[in-house]
């Protein structure tokens, strides 16, 4: 026992002799410090931003850029917005995707025409512009499917179109 | 040692260790044009599968569980048999691209250490041979399958 309480003891001293009380804190202090400079190292982050397109023309109208491969009552007609859907209203996270052309800054977005379901049809501001639409056996790409299917009910009210992303252009990325 | 030198050295040490990370991810998308295989994904696959793979109603779960569809050649496989992978109208590197993307982005934990990449070989082959019944499918394979 004599060994070990002088073997313990000699290290205690050690420990205390080498390094002092904020020791520890010092180099939890450093670590952070290290950690907080990774954020600021040249790493390409540009596809973290978020998708914020210039806007122009009338969300309620047909004729409204993100609207060009639209098949359905506009949400925004219908007590909800272009990206959100009417009160008492689903959103069914199935859905059917399209590229628009925005005019103000001439770039194509990726647009996600999102169902709203859960009501009876709006039957208000009609929208068929179908840009991209594909017939049923291209059933991912066709505007015709009911979207409602991966709703809790099936029953369809109006679209919503939300940018989700810029579309990839080959010739611009070389 | 002055307190300053044992902080830069620990400074240095943490963005060694980080720029190591940097280079392996950097390997490991090696021909990957991240930007199209999103979109790509965007396009052919979030529709149904969903931004962020978490699939919904009657729609398989891709996140946190592709990566264990390669623990197995046959499971492997499959992921290129599917309609949506061997019809999709990508081309052959490009879905090679898009599953490896989506293995990277959306796989996870359930990645194996020692798994590869799809190449656009293995894919040209593989969607020659698409599969018809798939849900019955996924379920046997899925039951083979160490899946946590």
């Amino acid at each position: 026992m004599n060994f070990i309480d002088k073997f313990f003891e000699k290290k205690a001293r050690n420990v205390a002799q080498l390094s002092n009380r904020r020791g520890f804190i010092k180099g939890v202090a450093a670590s952070l410090v290290g950690a907080s400079t990774i954020p600021l190292l040249p790493v390409a982050r540009a596809s973290d931003t978020p998708v914020l397109p210039q806007e122009a023309g009338d969300p309620s109208s047909c004729d409204y850029w993100r609207y060009c491969a639209i098949d359905g009552f506009l949400c925004d007609c219908c007590g909800g917005s272009y990206n959100t859907c009417p009160p008492g209203t689903e959103m069914s996270p199935i859905t059917w995707i399209g590229t628009c052309r925005n005019p103000i800054d001439g770039r194509n977005y990726v647009i996600s025409y999102n169902d709203c379901c859960g009501k009876t049809q709006c039957g208000t501001c009609l929208c068929q512009r179908d840009e991209g639409d594909r017939p049923l056996y291209r059933s991912d790409k066709s505007n015709d499917v009911n979207w409602c299917l991966g709703a809790t009910s099936s029953v369809y009210h109006c679209s919503t179109a939300i940018v989700v992303g810029i579309a990839f252009d080959e010739g611009s990325s070389k | 040692m002055s307190a300053l030198s044992l902080c830069t050295k620990r400074v240095i040490l943490g963005v060694l260790v980080f720029c190591s990370f940097q280079t392996i991810a950097a390997d490991n998308l090696l021909k990957m044009n991240t930007d199209r295989a999103k979109f790509n994904y965007q396009m052919f696959c979030q529709g149904c599968h969903t931004p962020d793979g978490t699939g919904g109603k009657s729609v398989p779960k891709i996140k946190n569980f592709i990566g264990y569809f390669l623990q197995k050649e046959i499971a492997r496989e499959y992921l290129v048999r599917v309609p949506g992978s061997a019809n999709s109208p990508l081309n052959d590197e490009q879905l090679a691209e898009v599953l490896n993307w989506m293995i990277i982005e959306f796989g996870g934990e359930s990645v194996p250490k020692n798994m590869q990449f799809y190449t656009a070989n293995e894919v040209a082959k593989l969607r020659q041979q698409p599969l018809f019944e798939v849900l019955e499918y996924r379920e046997m394979l899925v039951k083979q399958l160490a899946v946590n």
